[in-house]
Formats: structure tokens, C-alpha cells, sequence
């Protein structure tokens, strides 16, 4: 999970500290409210812009995009946004995303290598699955790879559907994240916004 | 509460019911309190279940060690699909093929399983920020658009005209195209639209009965939130005189840079809008 810190008094100027200090708990929510919620729409908009564009790898392997597995829009659908007088967060979960934040070194935990797809079969899919829908998964002695035997040609030739790994690193990849002056510019038009409807309320009023 | 505890705090409800029967006969409130899966009738299975949803609402887990998880725990139920379903079920749950939708352990079941609660729970957590004061303010409506591919998508301007059509059209907009003409499907956030797609208005019968996307089974759509500017645009605003209501958070903000002057407010404007 990535919690991305909003809280206004954090990351306020002078003039902004000043005002924050003089309020209680409830004015301090509802301009932690205006600043977490920019951020979060931000965000989540960045990520899912972002899934519409990145999907290489997937293509490359799986035929069009029916055939992705979406992990970065999944992870855009799961920002969320909390927020109380001391503090607001907006956090996104979704596994691996922590690489928006630096490199990330994946290391296996249940069994003794990663598995990494290498054809279409296996894509998106544990090893358990396809050996459930009855495909003969191997691995030929010595080599660091799981395979099958596709006959479906006539002629039996081996099909690596797994490569096996002892590690894997996911390259750090900022974009996938809007930058941090973009974040600090939405959090500052969020208290913008509940400033200036205050002063327009009070000139109606 | 987010997504996470959302379904942690669902109880868990075996039946032997399809979606359809569930549908029918369970009133919408009970389901969305409730941990259904159609023909699950095996409350072991659902506290499973409901344990792994909760982990990928989190993050802690991807669908892979999900599924991988739940195949396991049917299996150690003895749940055998081709067989009628877990022992004693007693030819209550129809005998499904092994790799079907019908099938609990297949992957396909598994995945959509997996897919509607999550997104499910996730939408509500979204619906939940998205009605705050702020938020109502400043993005008052919602904009349905496709986030993941389908091959082969459902017409949702058929549903979207059949709904607003329903409705009178009361805060949706009708017919306003897109960059490449298709049609955009925006609406207030309290529009009565978004409850007559959940019920499916133009009689389509795989809704989820929810006022929030993923508005039917194994759907690709989602929600962005519309900024008021971009809403005015289309005619979507608030109705009648402007709010002059303040909360009490407004009225500490207001009585504090009275205090502190107008020339301090004047300053404070220029810095956040530099």
C-alpha cells in the first residue's frame, strides 16, 4: 500500500500556518477535506489515464486488450481517501505499486522461485491453474524454466510457459504517479476552494 | 470504512440460489449486508472467501494468490462441481461443468468472484468520498466511462438512453458527445439515473442492484468524478439559489480570517492561487 501524506498543516506556508493554528478541530477537517480530496481525484484520474497507454508486456503476450489483467486500473479503482482534523491520507492498494515510489525487488515466499509468464497460456494464471485445465506442466531437468509439450501441430514441440527466477525487480517508475508539485499544486486548490466558497457564503449572506 | 472493512463487515450467507433467484427474492439492502455467492452453500467456503476479498481490497494479496487460496479451500471441502457441489448439498446445487462460471473452483468463477466484490466495495468507498460537502461541491456529477477493455462490450448508450429516459432525464445529461461522438454519460451524483441503471431500466436482468459501478456482472465501467466547470457545461448544476448554509468547520475558517483581516485573506488568495 502507498499512503500519500495531505495533511494541510504539513505542508502549509506561513500565511496557511498562521490560519491553521488559530482554528479547531473542525475548521482543520474541512480544509484537510478540500486538500485530500483534490489529491485523490488527481490521482486516481493519473493512474487511470495512465492504464489506458501501458500495456506492452500484456499485448505482447495476450491478443487486445479484453485479455489484460487491468492490475493498473485495478489499482487506480482502489485510491482512497481518509480524513479526519489531524490528518488526511490518500492511499493506494494495490500490489506492487510501490514501485511509482523506487525500484521493487519481489522475492519468492512460499516456494523457492517466482514464476514468471512466458506464453499466452500462462498469463495472468498460477502454475496450479494451468495444470487444473489439464495442461502437462514439467520442468526438464537442469533447465530453469517450466514447459509443456504442444502436440497441437502435429509435431511435438516444447512450449516454455514459466520462467523460473529467484528474484525479480520491478524498475522504479515515477510516471505512474503525478508528480509531487502537481500533488502539492491539487492540495493547494482544494483549501483555494473552501476559502473562496466561505468568502462567497458569507458575501451572499 | 474503507473497501476492505466494507466486505470484512458483510455476514456470510450461504444458499443453494442462482444470481437470479438471489436477486428476486432478496431485498437489495439485505444483499448488500451480506457476503451471497450464488449456489455457495457452505459457510466455511464464504468466511474464506470473504477473508481473501478483504486482503485484495487491501492490497496484501493480487487475484493470483486469491484464487489460489479459495481452489484450495474448496478442495479441502471436498467441492467437486461435475459432482452436484460439496458433499450434502443433496441435489439442491445442479451438477456444473468442470471450467464454467457454474463451476465455483474454475477460474473464470473465481475471477469474477473476485472482480465484482472488489471493484464492488472499492465503488462504494468511492461513492462514500465523492458525497462529502466538498466533494458534491466542487465535482457534483459523475461520468460513466469504460476502464477496462471487454471483448465484446455491452451497448451502454442503450442502457444509458433507456435509463435517463426512465428518469425524465432529471440531472443526467442527454446526448452530449464525446471526442470521437460517442455518447457521454454524465449525471449529477444524486440524478435518479444511476439507480434505474442498477435496476436495470430498458429491462436488462444482470444488474447488481447496485447505485455504483460495476453496475452489472463481469462490467468494465467505471466512474470518474466531473469538476463543476466541466458539469455547468452540460447543464448540470445546482438547481435554485445558491447554498449559503456553513458548517461549522466554515463558520471556525470564516470567524478566524475575520480576525485576521482582509488584507491577511486577500494575501492568503494570491499565495494559494500563485
Amino acid at each position: 500500500m502507498i499512503r500519500l501524506d495531505c495533511t494541510v498543516e504539513n505542508r502549509a506556508s506561513t500565511l496557511l500556518q498562521t490560519l491553521v493554528q488559530r482554528l479547531g478541530p473542525e475548521g482543520r477537517q474541512e480544509l484537510n477535506e478540500g486538500a485530500t480530496h483534490e489529491v485523490a481525484v488527481l490521482v486516481r484520474t493519473h493512474i487511470l489515464d495512465a492504464a489506458k497507454t501501458r500495456h506492452t508486456t500484456a499485448d505482447n503476450i495476450r491478443n487486445g486488450p479484453a485479455g489484460r489483467t487491468g492490475h493498473l486500473t485495478k489499482a487506480g479503482e482502489s485510491v482512497e481517501e481518509s480524513v479526519s482534523s489531524d490528518e488526511g491520507t490518500v492511499t493506494i492498494s494495490s500490489p506492487g505499486f510501490r514501485r511509482a515510489l523506487g525500484p521493487l525487488t519481489i522475492l519468492p515466499t512460499r516456494r523457492q522461485h517466482l514464476t514468471i509468464p512466458a506464453d499466452a497460456l500462462a498469463y495472468g494464471k498460477t502454475v496450479a491453474e494451468v495444470v487444473r485445465e489439464g495442461i502437462n506442466v514439467f520442468r526438464p531437468k537442469g533447465r530453469n524454466f517450466l514447459a509443456t509439450v504442444d502436440k497441437s501441430t502435429g509435431k511435438p514441440t516444447l512450449r516454455v510457459l514459466y520462467n523460473l527466477v529467484q528474484s525479480a525487480t520491478l524498475k522504479h517508475e515515477p510516471e505512474l504517479l503525478p508528480r509531487v508539485d502537481e500533488m502539492e499544486a491539487a492540495g493547494k486548490k482544494g483549501v483555494l476552494n473552501v476559502i473562496q466558497d466561505i468568502i462567497n457564503k458569507r458575501g451572499a449572506a | 470504512m474503507t473497501a476492505a472493512e466494507a466486505i470484512l463487515s458483510k455476514t456470510p450467507m450461504p444458499t443453494h440460489m442462482d444470481s437470479a433467484a438471489i436477486r428476486a427474492s432478496v431485498a437489495a439492502e439485505v444483499r448488500r449486508r451480506s457476503m451471497f455467492s450464488a449456489t455457495v452453500t457452505r459457510e466455511k467456503y464464504l468466511l474464506r472467501l470473504r477473508e481473501a476479498l478483504a486482503r485484495v481490497a487491501s492490497g496484501e494479496w493480487d487475484e493470483a494468490r486469491a484464487r489460489e487460496v479459495l481452489q484450495r479451500e474448496l478442495d479441502v471441502l471436498g467441492y467437486d462441481a461435475e459432482a452436484g457441489g460439496f458433499p450434502g448439498d443433496l441435489g439442491l446445487v445442479q451438477p456444473a461443468d468442470r471450467g464454467s462460471l457454474r463451476d465455483l473452483a474454475s477460474r473464470s468463477r473465481l475471477n469474477l468472484t473476485i472482480d465484482t466484490n472488489t471493484r464492488m466495495a472499492r465503488s462504494a468507498a468511492q461513492a462514500k468520498a465523492g458525497s462529502s460537502p466538498y466533494a458534491l461541491r466542487e465535482f457534483p456529477a459523475w461520468s460513466l466511462e469504460r476502464v477496462y477493455g471487454r471483448m465484446v462490450p455491452r451497448d451502454w448508450a442503450a442502457r444509458w438512453q433507456a435509463a435517463g429516459d426512465s428518469v425524465g432525464w432529471k440531472g443526467a445529461a442527454k446526448g452530449a458527445p464525446g471526442l470521437t461522438g460517442e455518447p457521454r454519460m454524465i449525471a449529477l451524483k444524486d440524478s435518479p439515473i444511476w439507480q434505474a441503471i442498477a435496476a436495470g431500466a430498458g429491462g436488462f436482468d444482470d444488474t447488481l442492484g447496485n447505485a455504483f459501478p460495476p453496475f452489472a456482472f463481469g462490467s468494465g465501467m467505471g466512474w470518474r468524478e466531473v469538476p463543476k466547470a466541466e458539469a455547468a457545461k452540460l447543464g448540470l448544476g445546482p438547481a435554485g439559489e445558491p447554498d449559503t448554509d456553513m458548517t461549522p468547520g466554515q463558520n471556525e475558517i470564516a470567524d478566524a480570517l475575520g480576525d485576521l483581516g482582509p488584507d491577511f485573506t486577500a494575501n492568503l488568495l494570491k499565495e494559494l492561487s500563485a
